[in-house]
C-alpha cells in the first residue's frame, strides 16, 4: 500500500512539475491604467513615507498580491478609508484603524470588508451568523498584512472562545491541538443558518454524518436519541469521558433504562475486577461489553443492540 | 522506514525545481524542514499516539509557494512519509478559479497489546483453536484505524458575478475496533474489523452581487463497509453466532439559499431549504443470517428522508436598533421496513420527529458603549415512537448586556431561561403491575423530558496596560427535572477559565491559562425483578411491594476538572536564537455516591476516569543564516489514569471474555528532536 502510494506521490510531482511548464497560459499580463497605476504608485508612496515596514509586508500578503494580480485599482485607501486628512494630521482618528485602540465600531470596521466582499458566497450568512450580531470585526480573525491567508485557528478562536481550549485538551477529544481537525470543519464563523453553534449543517447529526458516514444508517432497529440528536450523548469539543461521553458509561445509560433486571441495578464500588461482586455490567466497557450495536443494528431479531 | 526516506529525498526534488521556477520572473518561496527524533516507550499506551504517528528516525514538512501574475499555486506536505502525512495543492487565478488536491491520513489508534482467543482477527470469520483457558496462546492484536481522505476541488467564476464548486474525495478506514456482544450465557469482546469507503462529490453553483444571494447546492455520498456482518463462535456455547455490522447506505442532498439585501429598514432575508435522503437494502441472507422463525420479510429497505426549511429576516429599523426574526423547520421521515414477528413481539419501531422553531431577538445600544439584548424562542417537537415524550415544547427568554465604555475593559453578561413542557404517551392496556413495561410510565429521560434550564455567561476582557492582556469566561448551567420519578433530576455545571498574556518590551512574553469545570447529576433508579418472588416484584417504583428485592436507589456524580499552562518565549541572541518552555497540567476527578432503600449497602466509587496529564516542552530555535534555522526540542508527556472498571484488569473473568481494550491507559515518554529548515 506504502509502495504503491509512494508511485502515486511521484506520479503527482511529476505532473506538478510539468504543470509549472505550462504555466504561462495562465499568466494574464498585468495592464494597469496609466491611471490606476499613478494612482496605486502615488498611494502607495506616500503611505509608505511613514509607515514603511507595513509596505513590503503587504506587497507579499494575500490582498497584496491578488490586487496586483487582478489589475485591481485598489489602494491602502480602499480599507483605511481616505487618507487625505490623515496626511496632514497622522493621527488615528483621521484614518480608519483596525488597531483595538483605532476608535472605530466593528460595523465601520466591518462595513470596509464587504465593501468587496459581500457578494462571496461565503459570506451568505454573515448578517445572520452570531459573530456579526455579536460585533466581532473580520479583522479580529484576520490579519490583513501578512503572507498567512489561512486564520491559525487554534490560536484565534480561543481567544474568545476560552473554555473550547481546555475542553479539545481533554483526554478524549478530536484530533483538533494534533491539527488534523479544524474548528471551520464543523462551524462557519462567517455565519450559517442553524441557530445555534453556527453549524455547517442543517442538524447536528448531519453534521456529524459527513465523517461518522457509518452511523447513518438506516437502521432495523434504532436507538432514538442516537436519531435526533448525537449531542445528547457526545460532547464534540471534548470530554473527561471515554469516546466523548457526556457522562460514564454506565451512568449515562442509566439515566434513560430503568427496566426489570441489570438496566435498573445499582453498579456500585464493589462491582469492578477488584471488588467483592464484580460485574460484566460495570467493569471494562461496561454496557459496551455486551451492548455493541448502540448506535443501531441491522439484524433481523430485536437483541437491545446485541447483535 | 525505508519509504519515509524515500519520500523524503522526493521532496527534495522541489528544491531544483524551486530554482527552475524562480528563474522564470516568477515569485517563489517555501521551505523544506528534515528532522530527526528519538522517543522512549511510545508503544506503552496507545492513548500516547492516538492520532499520530510518533517514532524514532526521520520526518519532514514542506512547503512551496509560487506567483506569477495572476496566477498561485502552493504546496503544502506535513509529517511526509508517516501515518499522519498530509500533502495539499492548491492554486487558481485570482478573481477567476481555483483548486485544490488533497491527502490526509489520521490514525485512530484504539489500544496497542490486545489479545485475543479468536483467530482469523481482520475477517468476518471468527473461530477458536485455541485453549480459552491459556491466555498465552491467544492471539496479540492492535485496535488501530487507520483513515485516508484524498480528493479534489475546482471553484470558478471568471470574474463574473456566477460561481460553481465541484469537489470529489474518497475516505477510506481500515483497521479493528472493539465489538462487544453477549447473551445470558456470557459476555465476549473481539475484534471487529474495520474496512470502510466512503465517496463524496459535492456541487455547487449560483449568483452573488452585493444585494441577492443565490446558491443552489447537491452531494451525493456512498457509505460501503466491506464487512456487513462478522460470524463467531461462542465460547460458552460454541455455537456459531453472527453480529451485523453498520449498514452501506447512499445518501443524496440537494439545498439552495438565497439572501437578499438592503431592504427597506436595512434588512436582509435569507431563506434556505434543502432535502436529503439516506437509503440502503440488505437481505438476511446478505448477513449471512438464518430467518427466525415469525420473521414476516427477510429484505429491509431503508428510507429516511429530511426536509429542511428556514428563514431569518435582519434588520435595522434605527441607528440603535438591530433585530432578527427567523423560523426553523425540519422533518425527518422514516420510510424503512417494519419488522414484524407472527405475535406481535420483536417488532421494529421506525422512529422519526418534525421540529419547528420561532424566534425574534434584539439589540439595543445605549449610551456609554453599553449594548443590551434580549431574545425570546419557541420550539416544538413531535416524535413518533418516543412514547415517554411524544411532543415537547421549549419557551426560552433570555437577556445579554455588553459594555466597552472603558478602553481597558468589556465585560459581558447574559442570562437565559428555558422552559420545556413534554407529553407522555404510554398505551399500557393490557399491561399488570408485575409486567416489566409497566415501569415504562415512571421513566423520563433527561434528553426530551420536562425542564427548566438556566444558564448564566460572564466573560471580561481587561488590558490594564498596554502589553498586558487578561481574559475571564464563567458558565452556570442547571437543568432541573421537575417531573421525573426515574432517571436524571438535576444536573448542573460550572466552568470557569481565565488566560493572559504579557509582552515584555520584545525580550520576554509569557502567557497562561487556567481552567475549572465540575459537573453533578442526580438521578432516580428502582432495581426489581418483575414479578419475581413472594410477594411478586411489581415494575411500580411509587408503591411498596412488600418484597425487599425490589428497591429505590439514587445516584450522585461529582466530576470536576482542572487544567493549567504556562508558555514563555525570549530570545537568547537577538535575532539568532530564541527559547520557547511551555508546560500544562490537568487532572480529573469523578466521584459516585450511592443511596439504597434495599437491604445491602452501596459502595461509593471514588476512581471515576481520575486522571493527571503533565506536558513540558521546550525548544530553541537557532537561526543560521537568513534562509537556514534549526529547532533543538524536548516534549515530555506523563499521563496517570485510574478508573475502577479498568482497575486490575482481567481478560477472562467470571462470564466473559476481553481483550483489552483501552486498557493500556499510561505511560510516560520523553521525546527529542532536531530539525533544519531551509528557506528559499
Amino acid at each position: 500500500m506504502r509502495r504503491k502510494f509512494l508511485t502515486r506521490l511521484s506520479l503527482s510531482l511529476a505532473v506538478f512539475v510539468l504543470l509549472f511548464m505550462g504555466i504561462d497560459q495562465f499568466d494574464r499580463p498585468i495592464t494597469l491604467t496609466q491611471a490606476h497605476a499613478a494612482a496605486m504608485d502615488d498611494m502607495g508612496a506616500v503611505c509608505a513615507d511613514c509607515h514603511e515596514d507595513l509596505s513590503p509586508a503587504f506587497a507579499q500578503s494575500y490582498h497584496g498580491r491578488a490586487w496586483t494580480g487582478m489589475n485591481s485599482s485598489s489602494t491602502c485607501q480602499s480599507c483605511h478609508g481616505s487618507a487625505d486628512k490623515h496626511i496632514d494630521d497622522p493621527s488615528r482618528e483621521t484614518i480608519v484603524s483596525y488597531n483595538k485602540d483605532g476608535g472605530r465600531s466593528t460595523e465601520e470596521l466591518n462595513k470596509q470588508c464587504l465593501n468587496c466582499h459581500v457578494a462571496t458566497s461565503m459570506l451568505s450568512y454573515w448578517e445572520v451568523g452570531a459573530h456579526s450580531r455579536n460585533d466581532v470585526a473580520c479583522a479580529s480573525c484576520h490579519t490583513i498584512h501578512t503572507s498567512r491567508s489561512s486564520v491559525d485557528q487554534l490560536s484565534v478562536c480561543f481567544t474568545c472562545h476560552r473554555s473550547k481550549r481546555g475542553e479539545i485538551s481533554k483526554r478524549s477529544h478530536h484530533p483538533v491541538q494534533e491539527g488534523k481537525v479544524q474548528c471551520s470543519d464543523c462551524h462557519n464563523p462567517h455565519g450559517t443558518q442553524s441557530t445555534h453553534g453556527m453549524i455547517n449543517a442543517e442538524n447536528v447529526n448531519q453534521l456529524c454524518y459527513q465523517c461518522h458516514a457509518d452511523k447513518r444508517g438506516p437502521y432495523v432497529y434504532e436507538h432514538p436519541p442516537v436519531e435526533e440528536n448525537c449531542a445528547i450523548c457526545h460532547a464534540p469539543h471534548g470530554s473527561r469521558h471515554a469516546k466523548l461521553l457526556t457522562e460514564k458509561v454506565p451512568n449515562l445509560c442509566q439515566d434513560c433504562h430503568d427496566w426489570s433486571r441489570h438496566p435498573g441495578t445499582p453498579y456500585d464500588g464493589k462491582t469492578g475486577f477488584t471488588g467483592s461482586s464484580p460485574s460484566n455490567r460495570f467493569f471494562g466497557r461496561s454496557c459496551l461489553n455486551c451492548h455493541g450495536a448502540i448506535h443501531g443494528s441491522t439484524s433481523f431479531e430485536n437483541h437491545a443492540f446485541t447483535r | 522506514m525505508k519509504n519515509r526516506s524515500l519520500m523524503l529525498a522526493t521532496a527534495l526534488l522541489l528544491l531544483p525545481a524551486a530554482n527552475v521556477l524562480a528563474a522564470d520572473d516568477a515569485d517563489v518561496s517555501g521551505s523544506l524542514e528534515l528532522g530527526i527524533r528519538a522517543v522512549d516507550d511510545q508503544d506503552n499506551s496507545a492513548k500516547y499516539q492516538e492520532y499520530r504517528d510518533i517514532d524514532d528516525g526521520l520526518f519532514g514538512n514542506l512547503n512551496l509557494n509560487y506567483f506569477k501574475g495572476s496566477y498561485y499555486f502552493g504546496v503544502d506536505g506535513k509529517n511526509i512519509g508517516l501515518d499522519d502525512q498530509s500533502y495539499l495543492f492548491k492554486g487558481g487565478s485570482y478573481g477567476q478559479f481555483d483548486y485544490s488536491i488533497f491527502y490526509d491520513e489520521i490514525p485512530h489508534n484504539l489500544s496497542f497489546g490486545a489479545k485475543s482467543l479468536y483467530s482469523g482477527i481482520g475477517t468476518d470469520m471468527l473461530t477458536i483453536n485455541v485453549d480459552p483457558d491459556n491466555e498465552a496462546a491467544w492471539n496479540s492484536f492492535d485496535y488501530s484505524v487507520d483513515r485516508k481522505k484524498y480528493g479534489a476541488e475546482v471553484g470558478a467564476s471568471f470574474g463574473s458575478p456566477f460561481f460553481v464548486d465541484v469537489g470529489v474525495s474518497r475516505e477510506e478506514k481500515d483497521g479493528l475496533k472493539p465489538l462487544g456482544t453477549g447473551s445470558f450465557s456470557g459476555q465476549v469482546e473481539m475484534p471487529e474489523p474495520v474496512d470502510y469507503e466512503t465517496d463524496d462529490l459535492n456541487i455547487a453553483g449560483g449568483f452573488g452581487s452585493t444585494e441577492i444571494m443565490f446558491k443552489v447546492t447537491g452531494m451525493i455520498s456512498s457509505f460501503d463497509n466491506n464487512n456487513k456482518s462478522i460470524s463467531w463462535t461462542n465460547p460458552f456455547t460454541s455455537a456459531t453466532e453472527i453480529n451485523t455490522l453498520p449498514p452501506d447506505n447512499d445518501y443524496g442532498k440537494i439545498g439552495a439559499n438565497l439572501t437578499w439585501r438592503n431592504l427597506p429598514m436595512m434588512s436582509a432575508l435569507l431563506v434556505n431549504g434543502s432535502y436529503s435522503n439516506i437509503t440502503n437494502d440488505f437481505s438476511i441472507n446478505e448477513l449471512n443470517m438464518a430467518a427466525p422463525t415469525g420473521l414476516n420479510q427477510t429484505a429491509f429497505d431503508g428510507d429516511i428522508s429530511y426536509s429542511t426549511f428556514s428563514a431569518s429576516l435582519v434588520s435595522r429599523p434605527m441607528d440603535q436598533l438591530d433585530t432578527r426574526l427567523f423560523y426553523s423547520y425540519l422533518d425527518k421521515e422514516n420510510d424503512s421496513s417494519i419488522i414484524q414477528y407472527t405475535g406481535g413481539s420483536n417488532a421494529s419501531h421506525l422512529f422519526d420527529y418534525s421540529k419547528h422553531n420561532l424566534g425574534f431577538d434584539a439589540n439595543y445600544n445605549l449610551a456609554r458603549h453599553t449594548k443590551l439584548g434580549a431574545g425570546y424562542e419557541f420550539k416544538d417537537v413531535d416524535r413518533n415512537n418516543r412514547h415517554d415524550a411524544e411532543t415537547s415544547t421549549d419557551n426560552v427568554l433570555f437577556v445579554k448586556a455588553k459594555n466597552t465604555s472603558l478602553d481597558f475593559m468589556t465585560v459581558k453578561a447574559s442570562y437565559t431561561f428555558l422552559d420545556r413542557d413534554a407529553d407522555e404517551s404510554h398505551d399500557l392496556t393490557g399491561v399488570s403491575i408485575t409486567d416489566a413495561e409497566y415501569i415504562a410510565q415512571f421513566v423520563q429521560r433527561f434528553d426530551a423530558t420536562t425542564k427548566q434550564k438556566n444558564e448564566i455567561k460572564l466573560a471580561l476582557e481587561f488590558y490594564p496596560v498596554k502589553n498586558l492582556d487578561f481574559g475571564l469566561e464563567y458558565a452556570y448551567v442547571n437543568n432541573d427535572y421537575d417531573d421525573v420519578t426515574l432517571g436524571r433530576t438535576e444536573d448542573e455545571g460550572h466552568e470557569l477559565y481565565l488566560d493572559f498574556m504579557w509582552r515584555a518590551a520584545q525580550i520576554l512574553q509569557v502567557s497562561g491559562f487556567a481552567g475549572y469545570e465540575k459537573y453533578e447529576a442526580d438521578s432516580n433508579h428502582y432495581n426489581y425483578q418483575a414479578g419475581a418472588g413472594t410477594p411478586p416484584q411489581t415494575a411500580d417504583p411509587t408503591i411498596d411491594d412488600g418484597n425487599p428485592s425490589s428497591y429505590l436507589w439514587t445516584q450522585s456524580l461529582d466530576d470536576d476538572f482542572w487544567t493549567i499552562g504556562l508558555m514563555g518565549q525570549m530570545p537568547l541572541m537577538k535575532d539568532r536564537l530564541r527559547l520557547s518552555l511551555s508546560w500544562q497540567y490537568q487532572q480529573s476527578d469523578g466521584e459516585t455516591d450511592f443511596t439504597t432503600e434495599g437491604t445491602s449497602a452501596l459502595l461509593p466509587i471514588d476512581e471515576a476516569e481520575d486522571y493527571y496529564i503533565t506536558t513540558v516542552e521546550a525548544k530553541a530555535l537557532y537561526a543560521v543564516t537568513e534562509k537556514l534555522d534549526m529547532i533543538l526540542g524536548y516534549i515530555y508527556e506523563d499521563v496517570e489514569y485510574e478508573d475502577l472498571q479498568y482497575l486490575g484488569y482481567e481478560y477472562q473473568p467470571s462470564g466473559s471474555i476481553l481483550t483489552g481494550a483501552y486498557a493500556d491507559h499510561d505511560y510516560e515518554t520523553h521525546l527529542g528532536y532536531l530539525t533544519v529548515r531551509y528557506k528559499f
